[in-house]
């Protein structure tokens, strides 16, 4: 018996809240796995968190990446250059009216900041949760750690699972914001032609403006479109592939991991991590909320309809959300071709998350500074 | 010397069952509607300063597209 206990003893030592998350992180990696819900994030995700509440385990080689990593801000600043390198801004660049509802799908990040002050979160806390509303995993990243929030974890798994979730969360929103009518409008594609010369200026002049605007985002737009950058200027065919495969392959798999440092039992084990998952979701209906009634707002004012559809691409999730609304469109019209303006306001939606999440940190810091 | 001994309750976490466990790390939850409306510029202005970006931005590629052909 004696044997038995010092040699499996520390099985022992496994609370409920442990076990629980090693649960949690089954579910995580199961998603991941058999649904295909960002398998890239949940699966490193899902096994760091069982791996980080065994009884008694050694977490300092996750910690370390934790501290070097997300602590520093490196991780998602590094992703964010892969991701640029990813997108073609083409869409936007020749429809660039798009662009509006890029912003007005952000709605979701400001009510929910509402939402979160109004139940009691602090701010830099309602900020840290709000900014899922960004359906942009680094941009989540960035600001929760800036504000040292405690959630993050909690914050991270809201953020990739409703980013997976979109096909099942927007659909019905869209539905209840529109009509059949709405949702029948055609929208014809006619692209202006962008030369090289736009697509290599636009990175450039759009971390200048915005990072005059808005320094605090300067960093994570800077980066952004540094990517887009090396994309797009035609001599680094190979950095570009880089970015996109090695180097954000390489950080995603060690930013799940790292993350999974907070979500040890007695962090996320908590009555906040339930209402932050309910707020999370809460930020992408209303970021889809927004989209949508923007769009029907300027159909107020415009000759040529706007499928208010397209409004709802505005939210950060690329390219899941494009394709989200396009087949909604040709589910009620098959004639109906949206994808490209769809596209369009999704890419736009991810520098809109962005400079939301700069002036997300800019305002906050400015309202404690006053306090 | 390594101190080896068996502990349900630390399983089993008593406290939890009777909900005081969860709420040990204390949230607060409470609605501080005065808080909210505190806020609210705040929001207005972070929506607004989004569109303003965007705007320039837009602007920027207007004009991208006339003299980069």
């Amino acid at each position: 018996m004696e044997l038995f206990l010092e040699l499996f003893g520390n099985v022992l030592n496994f609370t409920w809240q442990q076990a629980l998350m090693i649960v949690i992180g089954g579910v995580l990696i199961w998603c991941a796995i058999k649904k295909e819900m960002e398998p890239t994030l949940l699966l490193p995700m899902g096994f760091g968190a069982i791996l980080v509440n065994l009884p008694f385990v050694n977490t300092e080689a996750i910690e370390t990446l934790f501290e070097a990593g997300i602590a520093t801000e490196l991780f998602p600043l590094l992703l964010f250059i892969g991701i640029g390198a990813m997108i073609d801004f083409g869409p936007l660049l020749s429809n660039p009216k798009m662009m509006l509802f890029g912003a007005a799908a952000q709605f979701g990040i400001f009510f929910t900041l509402g939402m979160a002050v109004l139940l009691g979160f602090q701010l830099q806390d309602a900020a840290s949760i709000a900014i899922i509303g960004a359906a942009d995993g680094p941009t989540s990243i960035y600001v929760a750690n800036y504000f040292d929030s405690k959630y993050q974890g909690a914050i991270m798994v809201a953020a990739y699972s409703y980013m997976a979730l979109v096909p099942i969360v927007q659909p019905p929103v869209i539905k209840a914001c529109t009509t059949k009518k709405e949702r029948m409008i055609r929208m014809p594609y006619n692209p202006k032609a962008v030369s090289k010369s736009t697509r290599i200026l636009f990175p450039i002049f759009v971390t200048v403006i915005a990072g005059a605007i808005a320094p605090k985002s300067a960093e994570l737009i800077g980066f952004l479109m540094f990517g887009n950058l090396i994309r797009e200027c035609g001599v680094l065919d190979s950095l570009s592939e880089t970015a996109q495969k090695s180097l954000a392959g390489l950080i995603t798999l060690v930013l799940g991991i790292s993350v999974s440092f907070r979500m040890k039992a007695e962090m996320f084990i908590t009555v906040e991590t339930i209402v932050i998952l309910l707020l999370g979701l809460v930020a992408f209906i209303f970021d889809t909320v927004g989209g949508v009634m923007f769009a029907k707002v300027l159909n107020l004012f415009s000759k040529n309809k706007i499928n208010p559809m397209v409004g709802a691409a505005g939210i950060s999730a690329f390219p899941m959300s494009s394709r989200v609304v396009h087949k909604m469109g040709r589910d009620e019209d098959p004639g109906n071709f949206l994808l490209m303006h769809a596209a369009g306001a999704n890419v736009s939606g991810q520098i809109a998350s962005v400079i939301a999440g700069g002036l997300v940190i800019t305002l906050i810091e400015n309202a404690l500074a006053a306090l | 010397m390594f101190d080896l001994h068996f502990s349900p309750e630390a399983f089993v976490d008593v406290p939890s069952l009777t909900g005081k466990g969860l709420l040990n790390n204390a949230f607060d939850l409470h609605f501080s509607p005065e808080a909210f409306v505190d806020i609210l510029p705040l929001l207005g202005k972070g929506l607004l300063g989004v569109f303003v970006v965007i705007c320039a931005i837009w602007a920027l590629v207007a004009l991208l597209n006339k003299i980069a052909k």
